[in-house]
């Protein structure tokens, strides 16, 4: 049994269910669009969209490691980082290391342009489109169309590379990462935990998220 | 004069050089360019049912706008007749989406265009009318003519 005592909590519960939607609904709109059912691939981007919108908030307004002044590093400490040996990073960073963290901004960037150029695209047949492409013309709506097919194989390499460096820290470093992001707690001998967010900024972010993702998913035309 | 235009080999051959010139060669670029006219003529067919579409969603859709991209899917669809020859079908070095299928089975094909045109008359026909309803089920079910052609012709994009 694991010691309660050699455990910090490192993620808040918004900032795992953020990473999970992300996951199960980024694959459920790959399957979508790959079976054409083009219906649910729209509610499933819009929903990504409130996500992303949400997971931006929170990134100025979350806990301590949800948020981008916490995880973001300047190229040296990255260096440092990526010099130093296991044994030397003890105490290990609370939440994401100087790499990781940007990672996390890359997926993000990647996710945002998956969903803008969405948003934007229009099919050949000028049947299925997004909510804001009447906004452009066809040729341009299929060059929306054309980047997002190929941001989105972009994505997923760098989803592969995420995923190689968490098994990397399992099988190299005998570190769980997974489940510190189901569970929430990540097993490093112990010490502070993050620094919560009070509930009403929680609320506030998922407010401004729905809100602009409504706004977007009807074009903002009301 | 006129004996040494009769009797030119040089003149006649120049003849017939130019009547190849005007005349056929013109026909032979039209043959081998028919697959990007084919391209082009879908493609203005895909952004006005765009325009359409972008209409009927805006809640406030124009009925002039509706009424030209319609009549330019129907004037389209007249064309299509032409736009696929013997010939024009997959080959090394051309860009098509086109299947061979559509060769071999001309009378399904033919059915599937008719439709095709059938729906884009009745919806170019809607839109001279203030039927909002009446609009939105002839698009629909001219996007579902569109669908049920390129699912069986069409090939799956790379």
């Amino acid at each position: 049994m694991e010691d309660a005592a050699a455990r910090r909590y490192v993620w808040d519960l918004p900032t795992r269910l953020f990473h999970w939607g992300i996951v199960v609904l980024l694959g459920f709109s790959w399957w979508c669009a790959e079976t054409g059912r083009m219906e649910w691939h729209y509610r499933s981007g819009l929903t990504l969209c409130a996500l992303v919108l949400f997971r931006l908030v929170w990134g100025f307004t979350g806990s301590s490691t949800a948020r981008f002044s916490g995880f973001v590093k300047g190229p040296r400490t990255v260096w440092r980082y990526v010099r130093q040996k296991d044994g030397e990073t003890q105490p290990l960073p609370l939440g994401h290391n100087p790499i990781g963290g940007w990672s996390v901004l890359v997926l993000l960037g990647l996710l945002t342009l998956q969903i803008v150029t969405g948003l934007f695209a229009v099919d050949l047949d000028g049947l299925e489109s997004g909510p804001l492409s009447y906004l452009l013309d066809f040729d341009r709506g299929r060059t929306a169309a054309l980047i997002h097919e190929v941001s989105f194989n972009v994505l997923l390499a760098v989803s592969a590379i995420h995923v190689l460096a968490i098994l990397f820290y399992l099988v190299v470093r005998r570190r769980n990462l997974t489940w510190a992001m189901v569970s929430g707690y990540q097993r490093d001998g112990g010490g502070e935990g993050l620094v919560r967010a009070p509930l009403w900024r929680l609320v506030l972010a998922i407010v401004i998220a729905l809100t602009v993702a409504y706004a977007v998913s009807a074009g903002f035309r009301f | 004069m006129q004996g040494n235009f009769r009797g030119g080999s040089t003149s006649r051959w120049l003849g017939a050089a130019l009547l190849w010139v005007l005349g056929v060669t013109p026909l032979l670029a039209a043959d081998s360019n028919i697959v990007k006219t084919r391209v082009a003529g879908y493609r203005e067919i895909g952004a006005a049912f765009k325009a359409i579409n972008d209409q009927l969603r805006s809640g406030t859709p124009q009925p002039y706008l509706l009424q030209v991209s319609a009549r330019e899917i129907a004037n389209g669809t007249r064309e299509q007749y032409r736009w696929f020859p013997a010939g024009s079908g997959p080959a090394p070095g051309v860009k098509t989406r086109a299947k061979v299928a559509i060769w071999g089975q001309p009378a399904k094909f033919k059915a599937l265009q008719d439709n095709f045109a059938a729906k884009a008359g009745a919806l170019a026909a809607a839109t001279k009318g203030k039927d909002a309803a009446r609009i939105q089920a002839a698009a629909k079910a001219l996007g579902a003519a569109c669908k049920a052609c390129h699912t069986v012709y069409r090939e799956e994009e790379d």
